[in-house]
Formats: C-alpha cells, sequence, structure tokens
C-alpha cells in the first residue's frame, strides 16, 4: 500500500513540475507583455520600459525566470501580476478561495440529491437524468447568464450571495446527473460483489431495508471517489463558467491573465487549479482502494 | 469483424474525410450571405440575422463544420497516442506508460488547451490534435494495463515462440484485440475536445474572426438584447444544442455496447 502511495505521489509532483514549466514557457513565450504594445506607442520607452522589465521578471533569461519563480512560490511569492499590480500567489489564493465556497456547495448538493434518489429509487431509476448526464456543464451556465441579463441583474463581476448561490446551482445541475450514473452503477458492481452476503442476510430475514443499506455503504466509496474527480472537472471548468456567470473566482482570474497578457498570474493560476485537480484525483485513486 | 467493431471502424472511414472535406470547404474563410442583425427568421434566412449581421443559419453550419474538423482531428492524434501507449506496454514497458499516463492525466486541459491555443494560435485542425493529445493520457493507462495482458495471453506466446518479433506480435495481435476500446476511448477524447472548443470559443480565448458554435454564443451574450428577440433565442438554443448533439454523436458511435458500455459512460461523463 505504502509503495503505491509513493508512486502515486510521485507522478503528481512529476505532473506538477511539468505542468508548471509548460504554463511558465507558454506564458512567457505566448502572451508576451502588454509593455511590448505600450513600448510601440511610445507611451512607455528607454529606461522606463526597461525598468518594468526588471520589476516583472520578463528580462531575465527563460530558465533563470522559471527557477527564480518557482523559488518565488517556494517562499510564498510569484511575482506582481501586471493585471491587478499585486501579488500572483495572494490573487490566485484569494480567486481559490473564492471559487471553493460554490463549488463545494453544489458539489455537495449534487451528492445529496444524488444519494437521495439512489437510496429510494435504484435499480428504478428516472430517464430524465440519464439524458441530462450527457449536457456540459457550460450549458447550465450559460442559461444562467441569459436568465441573469433578462432579469437586470448586470454584468459586473461580484461575488454577492445571490451569485454564489447561481454559480453552486449550475454545478449542483452538471454534477447531479453524473453522480446517479455513478452510483448507479456502483450499487451494481456492489450487488455483484455482495451476493452471497445479500443471500445470508436474507436467509436470516434482514428486512430489505437492512439490505439495502449494506449496498449503500459498500458503493460510498466509488460514489465518492468519483465525486471528488468530478469536483476537479468542475474546477477545471471553472475557467469558462465564471466568466458567463461575472463570478471573480479562480476561473475568471484565469481567463483575464490569459485574455490580458499576464504572464506570471496566468502560470500561477494555472498551477492552483493543477495542484487542486491532482490532490483530488490522487485522494480519488486512494479511495477507490 | 463483430457488428460493433464494424460499426466503429465505418465511423472512422467516414468521419476523418469527411472532415478533411469541411476543412477545405471552411479553409477560404465564411462567405455568408448578408443580413440585417438580428433580423427574424424567413425563408430566406431560416435562422435570421446574427448580430454582426450575417445569415446565422450560414455562420452556424460553419461552426459546426468546424467542430466536426476539431473532433476528427482529436479523433486522429487520440488514436496515435493511446495506440502507442498500448504498443510500448505490450512490449514491456507498461510501467512505464502507466507512471507517465498517471503523472499526465492530472493536467487541467481546457485552461492549459487556452494557454496553448493563445501561443499557437491554432486552426481547427491543429486545436483538434492538441485538444486530443491532451484528453488522452487517463485512457492511456488502463489501455497499457489491457495490452500488457494481451500480450501475456497464450496465443501470443506460441507466435512468440514461433519466432514472431515484438512488433508483428503488436500490430497482428495486441493492437487488433483493442480495436473497440482504443475508438471508444478514442472517441471520447474526440467529443471532449468538441466542448473544450466551444467553451473556449464562449469566452473569445479563440480567434473570434473564426465562425464557431462557441463565438456565436459568446456574440448573443454581449450584444444588449440579442437574447430578448426570436432570432437570438434561436440560435442561442441551435448552437447549444449542436454543440451537444456533436460531442454526444460522435461519443455514441463509438462507444462499446453490452455492460461494458456503463462503465465506459463513467469515462464520457468526466470528459
Amino acid at each position: 500500500m505504502s509503495r503505491k502511495l509513493l508512486a502515486a505521489v510521485s507522478e503528481v509532483a512529476v505532473g506538477l513540475l511539468l505542468l508548471a514549466l509548460v504554463s511558465y514557457l507558454a506564458a512567457r513565450l505566448g502572451l508576451g507583455s502588454p509593455l511590448a504594445g505600450l513600448g510601440a506607442e511610445g507611451e512607455i520607452e528607454g529606461e522606463a520600459a526597461e525598468r518594468l522589465r526588471r520589476l516583472y521578471g520578463l528580462d531575465e533569461p527563460l530558465l533563470w525566470g522559471f527557477l527564480s519563480w518557482l523559488r518565488g512560490l517556494a517562499r510564498g511569492e510569484a511575482g506582481p501580476s501586471m493585471v491587478y499590480g499585486a501579488d500572483a500567489l495572494r490573487l490566485v489564493a484569494a480567486g481559490l478561495a473564492a471559487t471553493l465556497a460554490p463549488v463545494t456547495l453544489g458539489g455537495l448538493v449534487a451528492l445529496a440529491a444524488a444519494w437521495a434518489v439512489l437510496a429510494s429509487s435504484w435499480p428504478r431509476m428516472p430517464a430524465a437524468p440519464r439524458l441530462l448526464a450527457h449536457v456540459p456543464g457550460y450549458v447550465y451556465a450559460y442559461a444562467a447568464a441569459a436568465a441573469a441579463w433578462l432579469l437586470g441583474l448586470g454584468g459586473t463581476p461580484s461575488a454577492s450571495p445571490t451569485r454564489v448561490l447561481v454559480y453552486a446551482a449550475v454545478v449542483a445541475a452538471a454534477l447531479a446527473p453524473r453522480l446517479l450514473h455513478a452510483g448507479s452503477e456502483a450499487l451494481r458492481d456492489a450487488l455483484e460483489d455482495n451476493t452471497a452476503a445479500l443471500a445470508a442476510a436474507r436467509a436470516m430475514g434482514h428486512p430489505s431495508s437492512w439490505r439495502r443499506g449494506l449496498l449503500l455503504r459498500a458503493a460510498a466509496p466509488t460514489l465518492l471517489s468519483y465525486w471528488l474527480m468530478l469536483y476537479a472537472y468542475v474546477l477545471e471548468r471553472s475557467i469558462v463558467l465564471e466568466p458567463l456567470l461575472s463570478y471573480p473566482g479562480l476561473g475568471s482570474l484565469l481567463a483575464t491573465a490569459l485574455l490580458e497578457a499576464d504572464p506570471v498570474l496566468a502560470a500561477t493560476g494555472l498551477l492552483a487549479v493543477g495542484l487542486v485537480s491532482y490532490a483530488a484525483s490522487l485522494a480519488a485513486s486512494l479511495l477507490e482502494r | 469483424m463483430k457488428p460493433g467493431m464494424r460499426r466503429r471502424s465505418g465511423m472512422l472511414l467516414v468521419l476523418l474525410p469527411a472532415a478533411l472535406i469541411a476543412a477545405a470547404l471552411a479553409a477560404p474563410g465564411p462567405r455568408c450571405p448578408v443580413a440585417s442583425p438580428l433580423a427574424p427568421p424567413s425563408l430566406r434566412h431560416p435562422l435570421g440575422g446574427d448580430p454582426l449581421g450575417r445569415d446565422a443559419a450560414c455562420i452556424l453550419a460553419l461552426g459546426a463544420l468546424r467542430s466536426i474538423v476539431v473532433a476528427a482531428a482529436a479523433l486522429a492524434s487520440s488514436l496515435a497516442v493511446l495506440a502507442s501507449a498500448a504498443a510500448l506496454a505490450a512490449t514491456g514497458r507498461e510501467r512505464l506508460v502507466a507512471h507517465l499516463a498517471g503523472a499526465l492525466a492530472g493536467l487541467p486541459r481546457l485552461p492549459l488547451l487556452g494557454l496553448l491555443a493563445l501561443y499557437t494560435k491554432p486552426g481547427p485542425l491543429l486545436l483538434g490534435l492538441l485538444a486530443g493529445l491532451l484528453a488522452s493520457p487517463g485512457a492511456a493507462r488502463s489501455l497499457a494495463s489491457a495490452a500488457a495482458r494481451e500480450a501475456r495471453s497464450l496465443y501470443v506466446e506460441a507466435a512468440l515462440a514461433a519466432g514472431a518479433s515484438e512488433y508483428w506480435i503488436v500490430a497482428r495481435h495486441v493492437l487488433p484485440a483493442l480495436r473497440g476500446q482504443l475508438a471508444a476511448h478514442a472517441g471520447i477524447a474526440a467529443a471532449a475536445a468538441v466542448y473544450m472548443e466551444a467553451g473556449l470559443a464562449m469566452i473569445g480565448l479563440l480567434d473570434p474572426s473564426k465562425p464557431s458554435l462557441g463565438t456565436t454564443l459568446m456574440l448573443l451574450l454581449e450584444t444588449p438584447g440579442a437574447l430578448l428577440t426570436p432570432a437570438g433565442l434561436l440560435q442561442a438554443a441551435t448552437a447549444l444544442t449542436l454543440i451537444a448533439g456533436i460531442g454526444a454523436a460522435v461519443y455514441a458511435s463509438l462507444r462499446p455496447r453490452g455492460r461494458l458500455a456503463e462503465k465506459h459512460l463513467l469515462a464520457w461523463l468526466l470528459a
């Protein structure tokens, strides 16, 4: 068990290092810098432009800049964001906290709803969730964005309680049908794996509710594992969901960093999403074992 | 050949050339008829005019073609990656492939694709290739173990004893035996690529001058009052249905049947 855990942790470490390298290099090379545009228009030139390049670490060679960025992260500083002026790591941490709240709330609501349907209806499953499971999550976000516009709720990003609830509702709508499928499959596997135990329970006169409880307990780790993977799935898609919902979380921050050519913020944000995604996947694989 | 495999092979033979034709048609750029911005649906313009004053049906058709090209390119790149992973695992490198796939499986695909798209400024072919590459590591691990199991089967050992080379074994026995799983997992990657392309276009991370279903949705949302018009609502509903429909069609045409289908569905629902 410990060797497998060590192997899984090393895979995560290698994956994160690769993600950090690709993110930093692609951000530096691909996004360029707003300074280039400003200098071309004559607003900033000469000594002023050079000073700004040094301030944002854009004068360093790529590999040295990458190592400096990693050293800064280890000290708790990623460097200043060109768009917001504040340290990128602090911005990303605040964005992550803002995103985790509605995603966790929506995920828990979806899990509770799926569990309730499975406990009461399985194996007779309603047909509607089966179809809804194929709908991409951002369809709900688009519908919510359109409804918000129609209701005059405005497009200014805010983390108001209404927006948090709408975000959580979108997450719950996207995850609940998927969790129902996963739970149904887990119960089917649990039924196959516990045939002897169920037969013995029936012979001893245990009621069907007790036998159903046995199946649900056996299926719980698989369902939780799938929930964790879906959690990472939603976090990854926050880059599309949050701009649609005008919600100022990590996804919006990442989208802004990419659109506004902020290499340090983009690389740091991407690393944060990757870290949570890997952690959720690791926890999911440990639960399944 | 089993009927399911015949259907999946037929789907691949249809999808890939269709996508190349679609890419050729879309290459010179949109030549859609002009219409009044957000004009109501009519016989001449069945979906009305889009917010920029173009025939919406034409723009959505070009966007759908783009999605098909992305799906086909992703299918091709995913098949290449997964077949390579299976081949390496069948020739004794299963642990290497499993660890590498494990390291790459947790990458946040959508934001990473957005970043790479800004760097490479891709057309639909390159975007699909990148999306297929990013969507494949998760399936590579399970395919690697299946390939290694296949390579240890008795008939393979008999072939080796008769003097067959490892590469002949892979090409003649292992990959054909895994053909269904390869197609199914590559189908998931292709469907995921359709969703990723539309999602990134919707928030403006792809070139907005190229017709895309996601770009149409972005235009409708950002044009004040567009979604209050019959044309705007119809175009939004059509675009969302096309995105979901193309992705689901690609997945459904390549998925396995029977008991394996339910297991496979769980992987699809994470796409």
